[in-house]
């Protein structure tokens, strides 16, 4: 397999952006897509139901760094669950989104957290909470608070955004990218200092170890 | 000059939503379009002379070598609904169970499964006219009653999205309901293999069959697939379960739709190995994970699967054999795997 273990794949050449694989979970319908197509091509309009998994490549530009995103889109259907666990392989970035007019799907985007811890290591791949649809205030059943404290309890990077009217959709992926590479750095000066523990990365695709959630 | 001048010409005279309700995209290529056309239409007036004689006296669809043949050219829309509904079964279903389509809807109804439904409504074919809030009649009422029928009926698969295409298509085909839904019976109990069961597996099995198949007929496509260890599912998932719907032309899905249900879902990999085969030089150019998964949108547009009687010529002698009891054996051995594999 490529990309099993999960670090981000170097650039073709010298110089190219670093390649990080970004998975969009949540709920039917919270605007999975709608994000990634906003973000990737400036667009909203009606779109299909992803059956499976559908899949963008962008490249983001943070000033003195750059890196290149695969976006993998995945369907939200409860059915699709099972084919969707193939896509979370070596990802090493996740958007849990819900549709801050829909508390069912915020409780959905908990459950797919722990899929999520369940399958990496702590801190192996970062995850933003994303809650969508913010253009619909006035049918809003998750609070920007509920959304900010459970991001918070469980360290996740946390956003409200509307696709629809492109609110905050691109400070998402920056600010995911932002982390990545943070960490990435970290690691690298870790890696110098030789410490052992980076063996983290190369360790295969973390099944069996459970954060303590 | 000229053949923009004839790119606006045909423009104009090609409807801008096409025969089913669907408004053609914005990179419609009317001038290739009106080229085929005027080859197909004189194929379609040829074929419809053919079946009128065939059905002529109203009797029932009786499975036979011409009947195959004839589906094969392909069956006439104004005829469609009676061939796939006498060759699928559904017409007997229909006929052994009357009434039983309107007992389901007037049952105690399943909430969660009504939700389900319910979120896929506005999203299925929003580039239909017929499907859009406020047209008359809007076929949005008609797709939730058959989806939420056919929950009921078959709880096991409940609602799984896909099926709302699936739907969707048969009842721009047969502008009936309760026929749409013994059609869907058909195809999501019989002719596909336990596709939309909670665990997929029948799905998860035919991705397998087909990579399979790709190893032994096209064993460069299968390498460079292994190079880079991309997983079927990720480019064909939507084949299997759209059935081509919103992949390929309307016209050329439903010339396919004609073969799947009278010779069952061996077509689906005639058609998959046809596309694969054809474009396996432009495939082979791909260089990386999201470069394949470009290529294999790339192959499912353009003239060769526009063209829909070649096509399905084609479907027939590309692959080459493609027996029954082969595929079973393949469908056995990968389900084995994939059971194994948890």
């Amino acid at each position: 397999m490529a990309q099993v273990d999960g670090a981000p794949r170097p650039g073709a050449a010298l110089g190219q952006a670093c390649i990080f694989k970004l998975v969009l979970l949540g709920s039917g319908s919270v605007g999975k897509s709608s994000l990634a197509l906003q973000y990737v091509k400036n667009d909203f309009r009606s779109i299909l139901p992803t059956v499976g998994c559908a899949f963008f490549t962008k490249v983001v530009d943070l000033g003195a760094a750059s890196l290149k995103f695969e976006i993998w889109d995945t369907a939200g259907q409860e059915k699709y669950h099972s084919v969707c666990h193939l896509y979370f392989r070596g990802a090493n970035a996740a958007l849990l989104v819900y549709d801050v007019t829909r508390k069912a799907s915020f409780c959905k985007a908990r459950q797919w957290l722990k899929d999520l811890e369940e399958e990496f290591h702590p801190g192996e791949v970062v995850v933003m909470l994303v809650g969508n649809k913010t253009d619909l205030n006035q049918e809003r059943e998750v609070t920007f608070e509920e959304g900010r404290e459970f991001a918070e309890s469980k360290g996740l990077l946390f956003m409200e955004t509307s696709a629809k009217l492109n609110h905050q959709v691109t400070e998402v992926f920056s600010a995911v990218a932002r982390e990545l590479l943070q960490r990435q750095e970290k690691k690298e000066g870790q890696r110098q200092q030789g410490d052992a523990r980076l063996a983290l990365n190369e360790t295969p695709p973390g099944r069996g170890r459970c954060c303590a959630h | 000059m000229e053949s923009a001048g004839r790119a606006q010409a045909a423009r104009d005279r090609v409807p801008r939503i096409d025969p089913y309700g669907f408004e053609r995209p914005e990179d419609f290529d009317y001038a290739a379009y009106e080229e085929f056309f005027s080859t197909y239409l004189a194929i379609l007036t040829r074929r419809a002379i053919k079946w009128s004689r065939l059905l002529k006296g109203g009797a029932g669809v009786q499975k036979s070598m011409t009947l195959k043949r004839y589906i094969r050219k392909g069956v006439p829309l104004e005829h469609r609904a009676r061939v796939w509904m006498g060759v699928s079964g559904a017409q007997a279903q229909m006929d052994q169970n009357p009434g039983y389509y309107l007992h389901l809807l007037q049952g105690e109804k399943d909430d969660s499964l009504e939700e389900a439904i319910r979120t896929d409504m506005n999203r299925t074919f929003p580039d239909n006219v017929r499907f859009r809030k406020g047209s008359d009649p809007c076929l949005q009422r008609t797709l939730y009653n058959v989806l939420l029928a056919y929950g009921h009926h078959n709880r096991g698969v409940g609602y799984c999205q896909g099926m709302n295409f699936l739907a969707g298509y048969l009842i721009l085909v047969t502008r009936s309901e309760e026929e749409s839904f013994w059609l869907l019976d058909a195809l999501v109990g019989r002719i596909l293999p336990d596709y939309y069961s909670p665990s997929m597996l029948g799905l998860k099995t035919d991705q397998e069959v087909l990579g399979e198949l790709v190893r032994t007929k096209l064993p460069a496509v299968a390498a460079l697939m292994d190079s880079h260890g991309l997983l079927w599912t990720l480019v064909v998932s939507r084949w299997f379960i759209c059935l081509f719907v919103d992949v390929l032309p309307v016209e050329t899905v439903l010339r396919i739709w004609d073969c799947l249900f009278n010779e069952g879902s061996k077509i689906i990999f005639r058609v998959a190995l046809t596309l694969i085969k054809q474009h396996q030089a432009l495939i082979l150019e791909a260089t990386s994970i999201p470069d394949i998964c470009e290529k294999f949108k790339e192959i499912t547009r353009g003239s060769f699967v526009t063209e829909c009687h070649t096509f399905m010529q084609k479907i027939f002698s590309e692959p080459g054999s493609l027996s029954r009891a082969s595929i079973a054996r393949l469908r056995e051995r990968c389900r084995a795997r994939l059971l194994a594999q948890g």
